[in-house]
């Protein structure tokens, strides 16, 4: 009986454990015990200028250089949304890695608590916290994510853009952006806050709101620093010029609407 | 009564006996996680990660496994050998797949839940993920860990010791390196002669010439080489001249800030008699080497560590006592522990 009841207690031990694993990987907050849920998407547009963006298009930064985009990669993350009265609902690890669809990226989340819900802030790039951790599951897998991890010198990259231009200082004439870095003054995660305005997002089991954002390549050569491809075309760790990227792209992303 | 009557009840009372004589044999291993006395706290502890004999052995079957390189043929201890320490006996720097040669000597492994960070230019910040730098590297695995746990959940092999480590079958990238993280953790040397004669065990005491070569030590190698894991883990530049062939920025190539140019992590000399060649290419064959660099050859490069502006005032005696002293960090338990030697010869 004893021998029983001690293999009953290991069971559960396991079980616990495995359950625990799950709720660690699974990107939606817990609900409120309030109890209504509802989703919001949260639609991601992928633009340069005003234009979509579609691999294999023309298109013409600030200095005026002709370049096409082959990849556009990125991560979102630590996603909070807050209420009209002040409460905020935090997704439990929440990272998205973002890989250009031309069918659209959304980001979804299915059982918030309902309410209405005036902003939205998040991270682009990963927290420090999860670059020095060791092995990451989910978005931040390095087997699923093996472009977006540097192995040799750890880390996520947080944005990747590729592709090609006839003014790139390359010999082949590529375009390589791989910007990371995740701690000290050159760090590249940038943060970005949106108030929804008077036109509030209303969740609940009744409708799924979307946020569309639009998420803008030009930007990432603009302001402050126009960026010349002759010059700057490979960038692929961290330092002052991934730094100097992420200073660009730190208003890449802007909020559209919000639509009930 | 014929004698082979006995045979039984005679084997029976061997097995007996060895039973009583070494516990471990009937008891099952249980890995724990220790630290020695007067040794500072790890920076990684299996607190997430918990230990069990499973884990460590899927780990070490991992350590020595083949198929964590492209083509099949490159596993850790290709340059790790278990005999030296880990280090890469008789290679001044390592070859990898396809006989690509690398820019680095491979470095000895133990105690490695001290370190703060991997590799000679400290580029790994986690034992975690440790593995995943030599197998995506294009000169020592080339794969993708993608492509690794592929390969791995096409064995019946690793599919029964992934269940028997975590329960079930699931072959992940975190239950990969978890495991290896629990054999490479696992891999504590703190049992060399100093060791002993630290503790004041008996027939552990210095000789004379080991004794004055522990003094020298503490005057000229400790600053860096600390006291107990003989290593400060601090990046400095010992003044070894730019090697040409391969123009080794060192930390900076992580940091890309110029104070980094030419600055490698201080290896632990725990060990290092059995850990050549010697210094982050590999270029000194013999501790004698070493210690002629610290008196004769240091080169003024930029950012020439401060503690070495001036050469060691060492004789020829003082090396030969220093050398002496250096041998008593060998640790014989360690570099003979068949629990770390590859489990498909040493099961």
């Amino acid at each position: 009986m004893k021998i029983i009841h001690q293999i009953a207690a290991v069971c559960l031990l396991f079980s616990v454990a495995c359950k625990k694993d799950t709720t660690t990987t699974t990107p939606d907050p817990t609900p409120t015990p309030s109890g209504e849920t509802g989703g919001l998407k949260i639609e991601l547009a992928n633009m340069v200028d005003t234009l979509p963006l579609t691999y294999g298009t023309k298109y013409i930064n600030a200095n005026g250089d002709t370049f096409t985009v082959s990849k556009f990669n990125y991560y979102i993350s630590n996603i909070v949304l807050t209420k009209t009265d002040n409460s905020i609902v935090s997704e439990s690890n929440s990272y998205h890695l973002i890989r250009h669809s031309a069918s659209g990226n959304t980001i979804s989340f299915s059982s918030l608590p309902a309410g209405t819900y005036k902003s939205i802030k998040f991270m682009l790039g990963v927290d420090s916290t999860r670059n020095v951790s060791g092995s990451q599951t989910g978005d931040l897998d390095p087997a699923k994510a093996t472009d977006m991890y540097w192995s040799w010198n750890t880390g996520y990259i947080f944005v990747k853009l590729e592709g090609s231009s006839p003014q790139s200082g390359d010999l082949g004439k590529a375009l390589t952006f791989h910007i990371g870095g995740y701690g000290g003054p050159n760090k590249t995660q940038r943060n970005f806050s949106f108030d929804f305005g008077s036109t509030t997002a209303t969740i609940g089991s009744a409708a799924t709101p979307t946020v569309r954002l639009l998420v803008d390549v030009s930007e990432m050569f603009k302001n402050p620093t126009k960026t010349s491809f002759a010059t700057t075309y490979n960038q692929t760790s961290p330092g002052t010029s991934a730094r100097i990227i992420a200073d660009n792209y730190a208003d890449m992303i802007r909020l559209k609407y919000v639509r009930n | 009564m014929q004698l082979k009557n006995y045979i039984p009840v005679v084997s029976f009372l061997l097995l007996f006996f060895a039973c009583k004589v070494d516990p471990k044999i009937s008891t099952p291993f249980k890995p724990v996680e220790i630290v020695p006395e007067g040794w500072p706290q790890p920076v990684y502890s299996f607190s997430t990660n918990t230990l069990s004999e499973s884990k460590f052995q899927l780990g070490r079957s991992l350590f020595y496994e083949t198929m964590l390189s492209r083509d099949n043929t490159i596993s850790c201890a290709t340059c790790h050998q278990s005999n030296f320490a880990f280090a890469n006996i008789g290679h001044k720097v390592s070859h990898g797949i396809n006989d690509l040669v690398g820019k680095r000597n491979a470095p000895a492994m133990f105690n490695l839940n001290w370190h703060p960070y991997f590799m000679h230019d400290g580029g790994i910040n986690h034992i975690e993920v440790q593995p995943l730098g030599p197998i995506a590297n294009p000169i020592e695995m080339d794969e993708n860990i993608g492509n690794v746990l592929e390969k791995l959940k096409g064995t019946n092999k690793y599919r029964v010791m992934f269940k028997n480590a975590y329960g079930t079958e699931e072959i992940s990238s975190q239950r990969f390196l978890w495991a290896m993280a629990q054999f490479m953790g696992l891999l504590y040397s703190n049992n060399s002669k100093y060791d002993r004669y630290k503790k004041g065990e008996k027939n552990s005491a210095f000789t004379e010439e080991e004794l004055r070569g522990y003094n020298l030590f503490k005057t000229n190698c400790n600053a860096c080489h600390a006291e107990p894991l003989f290593t400060d883990f601090k990046f400095r530049n010992n003044g070894l001249a730019v090697n040409p062939a391969y123009k080794d920025s060192g930390r900076m190539h992580i940091t890309r800030q110029p104070e980094d140019l030419y600055k490698f992590k201080t290896p632990s000399l725990r060990n290092i008699e059995v850990t050549g060649e010697y210094m982050h290419d590999g270029r000194y064959e013999t501790l004698e080497d070493c210690l002629n660099h610290y008196t004769d050859k240091i080169n003024n490069n930029v950012n020439l560590d401060p503690l070495l502006q001036n050469p060691l005032p060492l004789s020829a005696d003082n090396k030969k006592d220093i050398i002496a002293f250096l041998k008593t960090l060998t640790d014989t338990a360690f570099i003979n522990n068949k629990r770390f030697n590859d489990p498909k010869t040493n099961p």
